[in-house]
């Protein structure tokens, strides 16, 4: 074991030497890194930092439940000027827009998962972050 | 006081009319430029040296690679591969552009809505017309939840719709309005700085020293944050729910 940085290596040349220290190197660092990687997966799911996710997650809910609202009012609104029904439809899709907006919350804060279903197998990472 | 909102002037440079339409340089068009320049510079100078063990600048740049390599691998999975070239690309325009945006005397490009949303629809056509390609008509089952009940059908299925025809609405109007609010804000605060002297200017002072670092953390975090959704819209369209 302890021959392999010894007389042999360093008077031949000395690149095998090195490349058996970056193997020994690369296998330790390796090693490590799964190592790091199972702690990290049972401190919070995955690799991005909990932290960031929970802010990134805040500054989503807001502008998800806004848009869902003004997508439901502008699809009324439109259906109307094309259809002569002003105000019935964009009253209907007032309450669907709110209802949309509702959903995208629950669904960016891992309430309920896209479409329900495989609720269960998702990993806590896409969860954490909706869908 | 200097008017807060005037930062987000859009200036012609060049006038260019092509055959009626105009075509005119801004300065939103050379940030946008710089933008792209500064990210090709940055990926290609530092990684020049090739390092087996990387300096600082190549470190940057390998972290950034494997951060979006990472995001993708969690949120889309193995078949997300074949998309990291855009999404890297995405993300690193939109993070050199609200980077770029926050030093002195430049342009938010991202403070305008139509840019943002732009990319937003980029984001929604490119993934829906994965979903198409992939699953044909079966895309559309997206927009039926399973487990419901026939009854509340008619009822969910304009619900999921118009929560789908949301997301581009949602993934423009954050970027915009977090990058706006922020160099809003900061804007107003500076311009208390010298009507308040040399006593009461420190306190709005000190305010933006905090903002500037609050605005570097936005302009990261909104890039992340489009990113991670664009990796979640991409997971929807390949695995369908």
């Amino acid at each position: 074991m302890s021959e392999n940085p010894g007389p042999q290596n360093t008077n031949n040349e000395k690149t095998s030497g090195d490349l058996a220290d970056l193997d020994n190197l690369g296998q330790r660092i390796s090693a490590l890194r799964a190592q790091n990687h199972k702690e990290d997966l049972k401190n919070h799911g995955s690799e991005g930092g909990a932290e960031n996710q929970g802010i990134a997650q805040a500054m989503r809910v807001g502008a998800e439940l806004l848009s869902a609202l003004m997508v439901g009012v502008g699809i009324g609104w439109g259906l109307d000027q094309w259809l002569d029904t002003t105000p019935w439809l964009m009253l209907i899709f007032f309450f669907l827009g709110s209802g949309a907006g509702i959903l995208n919350v629950y669904r960016s804060t891992g309430l309920i998962g896209a479409n329900d279903g495989e609720k269960g197998n998702n990993t806590p990472d896409s969860n954490d972050l909706g869908k | 006081m200097a008017n807060p909102i005037e930062q987000f002037t859009i200036r012609p440079l060049v006038e260019i009319n092509l055959g009626g339409i105009d075509a005119t340089f801004t300065n939103a068009g050379a940030f946008m430029l710089l933008t792209v320049a500064s990210v090709t510079l940055f990926l290609t100078l530092s990684m020049r040296g090739r390092a087996l063990v990387p300096g600082r600048w190549q470190s940057m740049a390998e972290l950034s690679y494997e951060f979006i390599a990472g995001l993708l691998r969690d949120n889309v999975g193995s078949e997300g591969r074949r998309f990291f070239p855009f999404v890297f690309t995405l993300f690193m325009f939109i993070l050199f552009a609200n980077m770029l945006g926050l030093m002195p005397y430049s342009f938010t490009i991202t403070s305008h809505i139509i840019v943002t949303f732009i990319l937003a629809m980029v984001v929604f056509i490119g993934v829906t017309v994965v979903g198409l390609l992939r699953h044909g008509v079966k895309f559309f089952s997206y927009f039926v939840p399973s487990g419901v009940p026939m009854a509340v059908l008619p009822l969910m299925i304009p619900i999921e719709i118009i929560s789908y025809l949301s997301r581009p609405i949602s993934l423009s109007v954050r970027l915009f309005a977090n990058m706006t609010a922020g160099h809003i804000m900061m804007k107003v605060f500076a311009g208390f700085v010298i009507p308040l002297g040399i006593f009461g200017g420190w306190a709005p002072l000190g305010v933006d020293v905090l903002l500037v670092g609050f605005e570097f953390l936005v302009a990261f975090l909104q890039a992340y944050v489009f990113t991670v959704l664009t990796c979640l819209y991409l997971h929807d369209a390949i695995h369908l729910h």
